[in-house]
């Protein structure tokens, strides 16, 4: 485990890295306060053992100030002289979690760490617990994107920051043509690895920064921070043709799909919220399948979509 | 009572006669600086800076298991607190002589 030891005293501070060390902890040694805290910002020690009284910034100071820090939880144990009961609960109050009396025994101070380590341990499994559930909850488990919910809060978020600082925002819908035949004629099994395949192409052929989701069944929203107008149709068309371009292996062969996108880019003023643009996406969904599906439209006086020819 | 309590010293070296006395040391250095500022602290009757570096020098005495020394600077301590430096210079004349008498045992059981 990472320890930080705060002490002035350097006998004490050498007793303490030394023995640390031994036990197989790494340690860092600080000879006052303010060094301590600036280590201590750079969040690498998970555990602080600190003298109470130190010149500068003293022990309470240092606590008071990591727990007003947040973030990952550091384990506080105090080194206290002989202090009665108010300054024991004034370091309580201050965020200490546990604390030794000097001259520190070295088989309670192994003790104590166990017991911090112990918290430690388990605050490290809440974390990585909640980690996975939050994937859980935002993630589309067949496709691997977004899901319809946090695609819209990104949306939403987004939308909110490109109106704040002024910059473009666009939209693109997409929607897999004919995908009922491909479940009725292959079978929903073969269904769920189009659509995940669908999902891998559409979004290589996005920006980094961009975003996707899985907006319903098999349609799909794309969100595309500081995108105009004349950008859209170009980014629309690569991922028309990322997945014109993709077979998908079924028994005894492959099959390819393709997808109509609508498309369209928010000016500087033009808009109240997503919804309206993503409704407006919709919109050129709609005409693309209308005009004969595998193409992109785009909302608006914008560069005219490609014509591209329509497989049967 | 002991100067210095080897004993105590050899725990919390863990066995390792070699740690032990560079904590010795380390401790032998530390406290002659202490009291040299306490000289000059006590001189210009500066109680504060008495009670913080008599502080120090109690929790270093007893981390190394100097009772003695301890003892007196835990006193002095007090005289510093309650800012009253009058009796304050026989201490510091105690610990000057028992740090000669940890000096004296730290060399004893160094060879």
């Amino acid at each position: 485990m990472k320890i930080l030891v705060a002490d002035d005293d350097r006998l004490s501070r050498r007793l303490l890295e030394h023995t640390l060390s031994q036990w197989g902890h790494e340690v860092v040694a600080c000879g006052d306060g303010e060094e301590a805290w600036l280590t201590c910002r750079q969040g690498t020690a998970r555990l602080v053992i600190s003298d109470w009284q130190m010149p500068g910034m003293d022990g309470l100071e240092l606590t008071r100030r990591l727990r007003a820090l947040g973030g990952t939880y550091t384990y506080v144990i105090l080194l206290t002289g002989e202090e009665g009961r108010e300054e024991f609960l004034t370091a309580m109050e201050a965020g200490i979690d546990d604390y030794l009396t000097k001259p520190v025994d070295l088989d309670e101070l192994r003790a104590r760490l166990a017991v911090g380590k112990r918290v430690l341990d388990l605050q490290e499994e809440l974390r990585c617990a909640l980690a996975v559930s939050e994937k859980l909850a935002t993630t589309d488990a067949l496709t691997g994107l977004l899901n319809r919910r946090t695609i819209l809060e990104r949306g939403d978020e987004a939308f909110a920051q490109a109106l704040r600082q002024g910059y473009p925002l666009s939209v693109i819908m997409a929607d897999i043509d004919y995908f009922k035949q491909v479940n009725d004629r292959h079978g929903h099994l073969v269904g769920d690895r189009v659509l995940a395949a669908v999902a891998g192409a559409l979004h290589g052929g996005l920006r980094r920064y961009d975003c996707l989701g899985r907006y319903g069944g098999e349609e799909f929203l794309a969100i595309l921070p500081g995108c105009a107008a004349v950008e859209v149709a170009a980014v629309a068309e690569r991922m028309r043709a990322a997945v014109a371009g993709r077979e998908v292996e079924v028994d005894g062969g492959s099959i390819r799909v393709t997808t109509s996108l609508g498309a369209v880019a928010s000016g500087p003023d033009d808009l109240p919220h997503i919804i309206n643009l993503i409704q407006l996406a919709d919109d050129a969904l709609y005409r693309a399948k209308a005009a004969g599906r595998n193409r992109v439209e785009c909302h608006g006086a914008y560069p005219p979509s490609q014509t591209v020819n329509v497989e049967p | 009572m002991a100067p210095l309590d080897t004993g105590r010293l050899a725990e919390i070296a863990g066995g390792d006669a070699g740690f032990a006395r560079e904590l010795v040391d380390l401790f032998m250095e530390d406290a002659a600086a202490h009291l040299a500022t306490l000289t000059a602290a006590i001189g210009d009757g500066q109680a504060e800076r008495v009670r913080e570096v008599a502080h120090t020098l109690k929790g270093s005495a007893s981390n190394v298991g100097a009772e003695p020394m301890r003892g007196l600077a835990y006193a002095l301590e007090q005289q510093g607190r309650a800012g009253e430096l009058r009796e304050s210079a026989p201490l510091l004349v105690a610990l000057h002589e028992e740090l000669e008498r940890v000096r004296a045992v730290a060399e004893e059981s160094g060879r």
